[in-house]
């Protein structure tokens, strides 16, 4: 028989995976279980997730993954290109083997691997990002978190080469749930560039990939985090990223979301010292039956800090696009300055777009501020290109990836931003084909 | 099986419903405490209401037992005991009334005065005893009687209940529901009177409607219901509430307002809001809980929104336009100040469902004290909204560090050709504008107000002249002791 998400795990003492658990993981799943069990998977009546649905995993009967599967030949398919990168790759969020010739003071490993050998070197860090209590998923994602990457670079070190992480979900048989765990600490004065790559393997049955990923920038660090989440036609993405940015540090993140089914990412940074700041920028294009989701929620716990959030869409047919951004300035966080930004295009009928862009604002001395546009391609522009002799589609493509492009533009130049461009033009290609076709 | 008289009785006792039987003595001048079907039925026995309108009342009421208080604002406030509340009271007797503007408050005469409100309409506001207003009445009676003869009904909607029944059976409820939330509901089921206004095919009714002129049933209670329907091609502006502070010894006021617009028809509804805000701590202010739409159903037509919050120490308010009508224009235009402990939660919902409709939202939201204020509204553009556009700009100002400004704005677009655009900024008064004023010698407070009222011009400038003037002086005001 399989187990429906409702009703996982059956029984507090099948939560612990690992044999020789510390105390303070134990307590950790028992945590996560009990919020877990009080408020299930979330629906659209929890204010949080009001414009996306969890409804159809109810449908399909998912297996928990055992971690036993190896990489097949998917072929590399969907991912970044990225040849100079450090690369470690992981299947249903387990690594297969770590890279080598890795700077001294940067460790990479396994999660389970570190749990056993090493289990004080994660207490500090390991769920102490996010408040259980209000996230459900994340709530269930302690609870069962089996294994993940874990990256430490030691202060004043920094990563020569940027870290490719690979995660690929593979389901031959049977849908599977999975729950990756990442940690990724900066110590003083560091600086690393980590790069994902999310995609599924050919053939696999339905995924749900419900990812945390818990990021400690320690003061003066800079961490520039960069990911594309490409998976399958019937992929379940769920990723919470928390962030602690210290004093004087910077957290710069980029995502690109093009494939998947249903896709959230919920982003939570806490700007923790004085001097930290953070931008996040981001771009996704969504067609047919895709969902994306980007939920977003920075907190300026101190004063003198500083966030921009800048997130671009791109809805096609049949495609529901969705931002939720808020931006918090806590009492005495005096001098914060948040900016915000979400932009919709809107490119075909029955496509969507739901935006909630939220300030909440406890301090006087700010500058905070959002915007949001939605709206479809300017005719004006489109029939300058086409009195050019460009093509209608050429010109919308164009177009498109001229709207695009002051995001992607926060990706690093060269193989970085060639690799994020590659993939949205891949994506731009498919919907040629499409309209070709029809 | 056969229920037995102790069955019958327990369960009586436990709902409660029954308890009064269903003769309750209609002579008497007020309710007792608490509600039930009873009360519903006294209510509607005392403004001798048709079964129809009963039977909505009673269907509001019993949908109202199976409803939730709402809690997804940003307020808070200790829980309301429904049951501990008086739901009908006859008007006072001129008898209780005080008999001149000496026996008034001083304080309260302060305030008419730094308003520059005239001595007439303070002895009317403070409520002095009316042969001292007799003058207000006649000129009310006059403009009634010449509205009347164009055509224009403007009345209690208890008197359109019987005069024009056809028409309110056919408005009332149609934009707002009596299931529609939990406050407009509680009020469908016991309203008290309010206003109902008919503007006839092709007329501009010539004059500014307000509440001012309606002097006879000015306790209206805290259960109002108004409803204003503007028939094709007419224009009607009305103005609601007052600059003046209004005590009131009702702490819990849920308002209901439909306003339904016909081909070309335009509707512009202000509003000043300055119920009593509690003291300095919040203590015994008007919990303020109004439902407010509109319906523009005709072509072209328009509703404009225009409200000054000053007032209550709980504003919970989203004046909203449904925009039916092709080319249909939903306008909302709020200033909300906040100050000392009170809570606000409001902004406005825009339904685009014609094509080519437009709508306009500005708010400008101002946090002192230790208050709380939050902008929420809704901008959602249904498939069919072929070439519909929003503006949206909401603007909040915090005076000092002991207060909180929020923007929680939803845009859900569905169609590919509408355009929404939506902007929030967050900052205090600059000290840049403020050591210019207070270099010209202008002291702080009055530097402030200046600057206040620069920063809600967008919003002051559509309200009609006499009210516009009165709303610039409350914003001063409604900020004394915010600064130094």
């Amino acid at each position: 028989m399989t187990e429906t998400l409702d009703l996982i795990p059956l029984a507090p003492d099948e939560v612990t995976l690992g044999v020789n658990e510390p105390a303070w993981l134990a307590d950790l799943r028992r945590a996560g279980l009990s919020v877990y069990r009080g408020q299930g998977l979330p629906t659209v009546r929890v204010e949080a997730w009001k414009y996306t649905s969890l409804a159809g995993l109810r449908k399909i009967d998912h297996v928990r993954d055992d971690g036993t599967l190896g990489l097949s030949d998917w072929g590399g398919r969907g991912a970044l290109d990225l040849p100079d990168a450090h690369t470690v790759t992981l299947v249903n969020g387990r690594p297969v083997g770590v890279p080598d010739a890795l700077p001294v003071g940067v460790r990479v490993a396994s999660l389970a691997h570190l749990l056993e050998t090493e289990p004080d070197l994660l207490t500090p860090y390991l769920g102490r990002g996010a408040d259980l209590s209000d996230t459900p998923m994340g709530a269930l994602n302690a609870a069962l978190m089996a294994d993940g990457l874990v990256v430490l670079v030691a202060p004043g070190v920094a990563l020569d080469r940027p870290l490719h992480m690979i995660s690929v979900t593979e389901a031959p048989d049977h849908a599977r749930h999975i729950h990756p765990r990442h940690l990724v600490v900066l110590g003083a004065g560091a600086d690393a560039t980590l790069v994902e790559s999310r995609v599924t393997a050919p053939g696999a049955a339905p995924t749900l990939t419900n990812m945390v990923t818990d990021m400690v920038v320690g003061e003066r660090a800079r961490l520039r985090h960069l990911s594309l989440a490409n998976g399958g036609a019937e992929a379940v993405d769920l990723g919470l990223t928390t962030v602690t940015v210290g004093a004087e540090a910077a957290y710069d993140a980029f995502t690109l979301t093009l494939g998947g089914r249903l896709v959230r990412h919920e982003g939570c940074v806490r700007l923790a010292g004085a001097g930290a700041e953070t931008r996040l920028r981001g771009a996704y294009g969504v067609r047919e039956a895709q969902h994306v989701d980007t939920t977003l929620r920075v907190d300026h716990a101190v004063a003198d800090t500083t966030s921009d959030q800048v997130f671009k869409g791109v809805v096609d047919a049949g495609g529901r696009g969705v931002f939720q951004g808020k931006t918090l300035v806590r009492r005495d966080a005096q001098r914060s300055d948040g900016g915000q930004l979400h932009k919709a295009l809107v490119l075909s009928r029955d496509a969507e777009v739901y935006t909630k862009p939220e300030l909440e604002i406890y301090a006087d001395d700010v500058k905070c501020g959002h915007g949001a546009t939605v709206g479809e391609l300017d005719a004006d522009q489109l029939f300058y290109l086409m009195a050019r002799g460009i093509t209608e589609a050429d010109a919308r493509a164009l177009l498109v990836e001229a709207f695009l492009d002051d995001v992607v533009e926060a990706v690093p130049e060269g193989a970085l931003r060639d690799a994020f461009l590659d993939a949205v033009r891949a994506w731009q290609a498919r919907r040629h084909a499409v309209t070709w076709q029809a | 099986m056969v229920a037995t008289q102790e069955t019958v009785e327990r369960i009586a006792e436990a709902t409660g419903r029954y308890k009064y039987g269903f003769i309750t003595d209609i002579d008497s001048d007020k309710a007792p405490k608490g509600l039930n079907e009873d009360i519903v039925r006294f209510i509607s026995a005392k403004k001798d209401e048709p079964d129809w309108l009963l039977e909505w009342r009673l269907k509001a009421y019993r949908h109202w037992l199976t409803m939730r208080e709402p809690s997804w604002a940003k307020l808070g406030y200790p829980p309301i005991d429904y049951q501990d509340a008086y739901y009908y009271a006859a008007p006072k007797s001129p008898e209780d009334a005080p008999k001149s503007l000496d026996e008034v408050d001083p304080e309260l005469l302060r305030t008419y005065e730094k308003l520059g409100i005239p001595l007439r309409e303070q002895e009317m506001l403070a409520g002095v005893a009316v042969d001292a207003v007799f003058d207000s009445v006649s000129v009310a009676t006059t403009y009634k009687k010449k509205l009347e003869d164009m055509g224009v009904i403007f009345c209690p909607i208890s008197e359109a209940v019987q005069r024009y029944p056809e028409l309110v059976q056919r408005y009332l409820g149609s934009v707002v529901p009596y299931s529609d939330n939990f406050f407009a509901t509680l009020n469908s089921a016991v309203f008290t009177d309010g206003s109902f206004v008919y503007v006839p095919k092709g007329l501009r009714c010539p004059m500014e409607l307000s509440t001012y002129f309606r002097i006879n049933e000015r306790n209206t209670g805290q259960f109002e219901r108004t409803l204003i329907i503007a028939d094709e091609g007419s224009y009607v502006s009305y103005l609601e509430g007052c600059t003046a502070p209004q005590r009131d010894e009702n702490q819990l006021h849920a308002a209901v307002v439909e306003l339904v617009t016909m081909d070309d028809a335009e509707i512009k509804y202000s509003t000043v809001q300055n119920w009593y805000p509690g003291d300095e701590n919040g203590k015994g202010g008007i919990y303020n809980f109004v439902t407010k739409r509109g319906a523009c159903r005709g072509r072209d037509s328009k509703i404009m929104w225009t409200q000054v919050e000053t007032g209550s120490a709980i504003t919970w308010k989203y004046p909203s336009c449904i925009l039916q009508g092709d080319n249909s224009v939903g306008e909302f235009y709020s200033v909300a100040i906040t100050n000392n402990a009170q809570q606000a939660d409001t902004g406005t919902k825009m339904i685009h469902i014609g094509k080519n409709t437009r709508s306009r939202v500005i708010s400008k939201g101002i946090a002192a004290g230790r208050a709380d204020q939050t902008y929420r509204g809704l901008v959602r553009m249904m498939p069919k909204a072929e070439g519909a556009r929003n503006y949206t700009q909401c603007d909040s100002l915090l005076i000092g560090d002991r207060c909180g400004a929020h923007t929680v704005p939803y845009i859900e677009t569905r169609n590919p050709t509408a355009q929404v655009e939506h902007e929030a900024t967050t900052s205090r008064i600059s000290d840049d504008q403020l050591f210019y004023c207070l270099q010209r010698g202008i002291p702080q407070e009055d530097a402030v107000t200046l600057i206040v009222n620069g920063f809600c011009k967008e919003v002051l400038q559509t309200l009609p002249m006499e009210f516009a003037v009165e709303a610039q002086k409350l914003v001063g005001v409604s900020l004394e002791g915010s600064v130094g």
